[in-house]
């Protein structure tokens, strides 16, 4: 009897505990990050009695934390690649948008200048369409550095966005260091982990999976070991390492990745091509209005500035030697940006991105420079061998380009040995403009503009689609999470009454255990 | 299977969006009468190829109402030089007639003269935006210019060829020099030098300082010229009026390309307004059974029966 009466309070201890963790549950359905709680039932070890084994009541054996540690792994993947393309297809949208469409933007400023050079065939010699002329060269040149500036803002812009996603990186890093070391002392005291601060750091955690790439090793002791980006140490143990945003590059995944990416290659990329742009449109039009003669037979002046290559040299250099790089063939330039190297004696070029060899011809000196690749490379001074310089021929050259006749009395429309009245001139200009480059089969500067303006709206339509297809991803497995770890209502309803039936139950046990023995007290009586 | 009450809740919320977010799509195309598909990369460039072929004909089109204007005005200056050696003519046969006396010589010398400064007028004409016609390249400076009472010609033969169409250029005028040079009998003559020497000689048989037998000669020969010039400009006016047809049958070509590069961008660009106001109908409907079913839902719960 003594047996009875302690199962059935066994049983309400049991149920009463169970209870608060089913109220638990219910009450926080709607919490962020948290998961739900499981009293676990077993019954009490057995003891022996009148030759058997006899149970003696019930117990709760643990409270479980319900939660699949793949479907939690999956569910940050997800979120760092929807991070990822979320990002990459709103910036690259930026960097599309700031070219301008059709009429407006640069491709209109083009065509306007092409407009005007048609005007200037039909009247060469009228004043107002000269004008006219000029306005709209230096329109296309502006427009020109007005993209680049955008693209300039966004690659500063991109740059203080990384460092502060990198602070609130470090922090949670720090933060999570710390619930480490607290959950370690807590499973220590009580036997298990502190449920809380479980889900609090796999809140964090979950965030983090955000901003970059992340591996997470756990522990014996229950810490997490953290690693992100491309296994950038970032939590061991109780000590976070404080990361910059240099450690992040464009495969480093997530919202820092995305803006790395976006930095480069993206936008220096879309820099040196709009560059190139400039550059062949300098080169096009300069040479043919030198070829024609104003209206006082002076011969045509640059209309545009004169593109020269930036040139940076390593720093650790131990030789005198500088480098000037002019664009000698704008049509033969590729796009790329080079490395030269003094080995051995000799001048090596090489392609920055793959490290591909390049052949030069000449000697180096300023009569008979380097030429690689539409570049005309000329050193003085004296290099030591392993010196080196990065060549970006096209980089900076929209930032400055710059429309340079501003009277219209020098516009040459006439050919060499004509009058005002002549439009030779004007059509070779005309021509020039329209004219198709060799090394990119079929394509004139509007053209070209296009094919960059496509080519990276088809970028950013990829990043569009990755970027449904991935928040769609992501939204599944972290359903699936959420069904493993959310709370149903309906389930904890249930729940709740099979255990006040059951709690109800073992106080009948206790009762009757106590009637059972007011009877024998009665009998003895 | 399990689901979460908070998925349960929350998905249905995520479905709507979805559905909204559509609907605004098509209320977009709608109100805009633009097609979504229209800022796709590959459509919008080619769209914007599109666009800038259609501003190139508006280029095309400014151009040909230059040349337009220009060979109008030059064919009326050749029409109206014609008619002053027609005028010569008529007034050498007059003057030939052998029954005039000095007075009346003199006062055909006078109207020679004058028939003579108003070609020169006609020769130094300018188009309507100020460049001389006849000058060729030296658009800014009189052609024909009097120099000691001879008329020389300062212009030259360059001719401004000016584009129409693409790849179709049109010269937007003559040769300069050719207006005052008229082949008669297989030699050329200077049309000024020779109505010079018409009223000289009218002026010196008046004063008796030429032979009627000379000056009979002279009235032959300017009978020569002026028929010769009549051909001459009769001739000019023909080439001029050819380069006009040619410049009008541009213009429907133009016209024609116009409607066709027009046609391209609207089959690109522009709505199906009934296939999106019932695709709009569709969506509308599919909401408010999101939004039905989610009420009716979301309402259940087995506390409702504690």
């Amino acid at each position: 009897m003594s047996g009875m009466l302690s199962t059935g309070l066994n049983g309400l201890r049991a149920f009463q505990l169970a209870i608060d963790v089913t109220s638990q549950n219910v009450v926080n359905a709607n919490t962020d990050g948290y998961v739900r709680q499981r009293a676990e039932l077993a019954t009490r070890p057995a003891v022996p009695s009148a030759g058997a084994w006899l149970a003696s009541g019930v117990q709760v054996a643990r409270i479980a934390r319900e939660v699949d540690v793949y479907r939690v792994a999956q569910s940050r993947d997800a979120a760092t690649q929807a991070q990822n393309a979320a990002t990459r297809m709103q910036e690259i949208g930026r960097v599309v948008a700031a070219l301008g469409r059709g009429q407006d933007g640069l491709p209109g400023a083009l065509q306007r200048v092409r407009d005007a050079l048609e005007a200037l065939t039909a009247a060469p010699a009228t004043r107002s369409v000269r004008v006219e002329l000029l306005a709209k060269l230096d329109d296309a040149a502006t427009e020109i550095r007005a993209v680049d500036a955008r693209w300039r803002d966004f690659d500063r812009e991109w740059g203080q966005r990384m460092t502060t996603l990198v602070g609130e990186l470090n922090a949670d890093a720090r933060a999570i260091a710390d619930l480490n070391r607290q959950i370690a002392i807590g499973a220590a005291a009580a036997g298990t982990p502190s449920p809380t601060l479980l889900d609090q750091r796999d809140q964090l955690l979950d965030r983090l999976a955000g901003y970059a790439d992340l591996r997470v090793v756990e522990d014996a002791e229950g810490k997490v070991n953290v690693f992100a980006g491309r296994g950038r140490a970032l939590v061991v143990g109780d000590v976070a390492t404080a990361v910059k945003a240099e450690d992040f590059a464009a495969d480093s995944g997530g919202t820092l990745g995305a803006l790395a990416s976006s930095r480069a290659p993206l936008l220096s990329g879309a820099r040196d091509e709009l560059g190139a742009l400039a550059a062949a449109l300098a080169e096009r039009l300069n040479t043919t209005h030198a070829e024609g003669v104003d209206g006082a037979g002076r011969s045509g002046t640059p209309l545009f500035s004169t593109p020269v290559a930036t040139v940076t040299p390593r720093s650790g250099n131990t030789g005198s030697a500088t480098v000037v790089a002019t664009l000698d063939d704008t049509d033969a330039l590729t796009i790329k940006n080079y490395r030269l190297q003094r080995v051995a004696d000799a001048w090596v070029l090489s392609r920055l991105d793959d490290g591909t060899p390049v052949p030069m011809s000449g000697s180096g000196s300023v009569i008979d420079p380097l030429r690689a690749e539409g570049l005309a490379i000329a050193v003085s001074g004296v290099a030591a061998n392993g010196d080196g310089f990065e060549i970006y021929p096209t980089r900076e050259l929209a930032c400055d380009f710059t429309a340079t006749v501003t009277d219209p009395t020098r516009v040459a429309a006439a050919a060499s040995g004509l009058g005002p009245g002549d439009n030779g001139n004007a059509r070779r200009l005309l021509l020039a403009f329209d004219s198709v480059a060799p090394s990119d089969a079929g394509t004139t500067l509007i053209d070209r503009l296009d094919h960059l303006q496509l080519r990276l709206s088809r970028t950013q339509q990829i990043a569009a689609r990755d970027a449904e297809v991935t928040q769609v991803a992501r939204a599944d497995i972290d359903r699936q999470r959420s069904n493993v770890s959310g709370v149903n209502l309906d389930e904890e309803a249930a729940r709740l009454l099979q255990l006040q039936q059951a709690y109800q139950a073992a106080a009948q046990v206790v009762r009757m255990s106590d009637e059972l023995f007011r009877t024998l007290l009665d009998a003895t009586h | 299977m399990r689901i979460s009450t908070r998925t349960f809740l929350e998905q249905p919320v995520t479905d709507m969006t979805r559905l909204q977010a559509t609907l605004g799509v098509t209320q977009q195309e709608i109100a805009s009468g633009v097609r979504q598909s229209a800022s796709e990369p590959a459509t919008a460039s080619r769209l914007g190829a599109l666009d800038r072929s259609v501003a190139r004909l508006a280029q095309y089109e400014r151009n040909a109402a230059f040349v337009g204007d220009r060979l109008r005005s030059t064919e009326t200056a050749i029409a109206d030089a014609g008619d002053v050696l027609q005028r010569i003519h008529e007034l050498a046969v007059q003057a030939g007639s052998g029954t005039l006396d000095g007075a009346s010589r003199k006062l055909i010398a006078a109207e020679v003269r004058s028939l003579r400064d108003h070609l020169l007028g006609v020769a130094n004409r300018i188009d309507p935006n100020g460049g001389y016609l006849f000058g060729g390249s030296r658009s800014e400076q009189a052609p024909f210019v009097e120099h000691w009472g001879n008329v020389q010609y300062q212009g030259d033969e360059a001719l401004r060829a000016v584009e129409v169409l693409p790849g179709r250029a049109i010269a937007d005028g003559v040769d300069g020099g050719s207006f005052a040079e008229i082949q008669a009998e297989g030699e050329t003559r200077d049309v000024f030098a020779a109505i010079d020497g018409f009223a000289s000689a009218l002026e010196s048989v008046a004063d008796g300082s030429l032979s009627e037998q000379d000056f009979s000669a002279s009235i032959a020969d300017t009978l020569t010229i002026s028929n010769a010039g009549i051909d001459h400009y009769v001739l000019l006016r023909a080439r001029i009026g050819g380069r006009l047809a040619t410049l009008d049958s541009c213009l429907s070509t133009r016209a024609n390309i116009h409607a066709d590069l027009l046609a391209q961008a609207s089959q690109l660009r522009d709505l199906d307004m009934a296939e999106a106001i019932s695709r709009l109908q569709a969506q509308l409907t599919g909401l408010q059974a999101a939004q039905l079913s989610y009420t009716k839902l979301a309402r259940l719960s087995l506390f409702d029966y504690f």
